[in-house]
């Protein structure tokens, strides 16, 4: 009996030293973790608007349905206002995907980002591919000769389809169909158009009751 | 001078157990699932190993520490009472430190934590951390623990190197992200999946045991 209350006490000692240590960790990491989030907030919304030189704070635009879309602002130097980054989700093919979307005041897409996805590597979460066209024999080669091989700040090709198309424009063709919309991944139909209808409903909705709202 | 030599080459065979005679991949065959879910690219194999690593060797550091410390402050019958609540004891430790790890990197290495951030919360489902506080760091020094761990960390880095690179080549045409048989390549999707995952594993597995069986150090199974 008495091994039973030092064993117990053994554990509520680890368990609560662990506590203290996460509880510490946590604090000190609270502040820089925030500004982390906040920078990556306002990339990802510097990308679905270019040429945008500040955001608002997060708004929220009540749907008909009892759901709100989160959005912001995007102001041009000037002050005008350049364009709306709206949040859209939708359950994909084994994942939740959230996208930020970025329209003109008139609906136009000027970009699109996938903030979340863990569709299945190969397959759906190649909406996140960048597109090579380097091989590694040519990377190889140009490590003798004096070239940069490298493309920085690409976008995920994918992505990049979305940009110039309105909401009524956004329809899945098959990868081999020409055409204006978005050209499915090949074995991956089902996360791209989820990411497309999510794209959709977020413009339509967003557009709808915002236009509701306005008359 | 005798102790001193043997005591090298057992720190050095602490070591390169980890990567060679007890690969935890093709030899104890552990955490399988999390290693076959991200061997799908090299570089997502290099950041898989780079993380485990670190959480297998402190987890094995604080593991090693306290049971050395329960050992000198607990009589010998307690010690072995010990071993009824170790289990809750491991966990609880490693769950803590992968959330420390994890939340350090995402506040003071932002750059890195975008790279390996999704790999942190899988290695706490990785048995080989638990697999290695249970029958190893739970009843050997420190020093021996960390050497245990790297070699560990290096044997499983090395293993889902092996497996991404045939799965990426041949399941994805491209090597650490460029292409290797040029743009017009179909590639061999079921080597991204799980089938392929275990068919690859699998045949290196048979591969190694029978280079193992022709140098006369088979093992049974």
């Amino acid at each position: 009996m008495r091994d039973v209350l030092k064993l117990t006490v053994l554990l509520t000692v680890v368990c609560v030293l662990n506590g203290l240590a996460l509880g510490l960790v946590y604090e000190v990491t609270r502040g820089a973790i925030a500004q982390t989030s906040a920078r990556a907030l306002t990339g990802s919304l510097k990308l679905v608007i270019p040429g945008a030189d500040r955001f608002s704070e997060t708004k929220e635009c009540p749907l008909p349905d009892g759901r709100a879309i989160a959005y912001h602002e995007a102001y041009s130097k000037s002050g005008e206002l350049v364009g709306y980054a709206l949040a859209g989700e939708r359950q994909g093919y084994q994942s939740v995907l959230k996208v930020l979307v970025g329209i003109n005041p008139q609906g136009a897409i000027q970009g699109v980002k996938v903030l979340e996805q863990a569709e299945t590597p190969g397959l759906g979460a190649r909406i996140d591919e960048l597109q090579v066209n380097e091989t590694i024999w040519t990377l190889i080669a140009s490590l003798f000769k004096e070239k940069n091989v490298v493309a920085a700040n690409q976008r995920p090709w994918f992505q990049e389809q979305y940009r110039g198309l309105t909401a009524a424009e956004l329809k899945l063709l098959k990868p081999s169909q020409v055409g204006k919309g978005i050209h499915a991944l090949t074995g991956a139909t089902v996360t791209s158009r989820a990411l497309t209808q999510a794209v959709k409903d977020s413009i339509e909705a967003f557009l709808k009751a915002k236009g509701a709202r306005e008359s | 001078m005798v102790h001193a030599d043997s005591e090298k080459t057992g720190h050095w065979k602490e070591f390169t157990k980890g990567i060679f005679t007890l690969n935890p991949i093709f030899v104890i065959v552990l955490g399988l699932c999390p290693a076959l879910a991200v061997s799908v690219s090299i570089s997502n194999a290099l950041g898989m190993g780079a993380a485990a690593t670190f959480v297998l060797l402190g987890s094995n550091i604080v593991i090693a520490a306290l049971m050395r410390f329960l050992d000198r402050i607990f009589p010998p019958d307690l010690v072995a009472q010990v071993q009824k609540i170790r289990i809750p004891i491991y966990i609880v430790i490693i769950a803590s430190f992968v959330t420390i790890v994890d939340l350090i990197m995402h506040g003071f290495a932002p750059a890195l934590y975008a790279r390996l951030g999704i790999y942190v919360p899988l290695i706490v489902v990785n048995c080989i951390i638990l697999g290695r506080a249970e029958a190893f760091a739970a009843t050997s020094g420190v020093i021996a623990a960390i050497l245990d761990a790297l070699g560990m960390g290096l044997g499983f880095t090395l293993a889902l190197l092996l497996l991404s690179a045939v799965r990426e080549i041949i399941g994805a045409g491209k090597c650490y992200g460029y292409l290797v048989f040029g743009a017009g390549y179909q590639p061999v999707l079921i080597m991204t999946l799980a089938p392929g995952a275990l068919l690859t594993c699998g045949l290196f597995m048979g591969l190694f045991r029978h280079m193992k069986a022709k140098r006369g150090k088979h093992e049974p199974v």
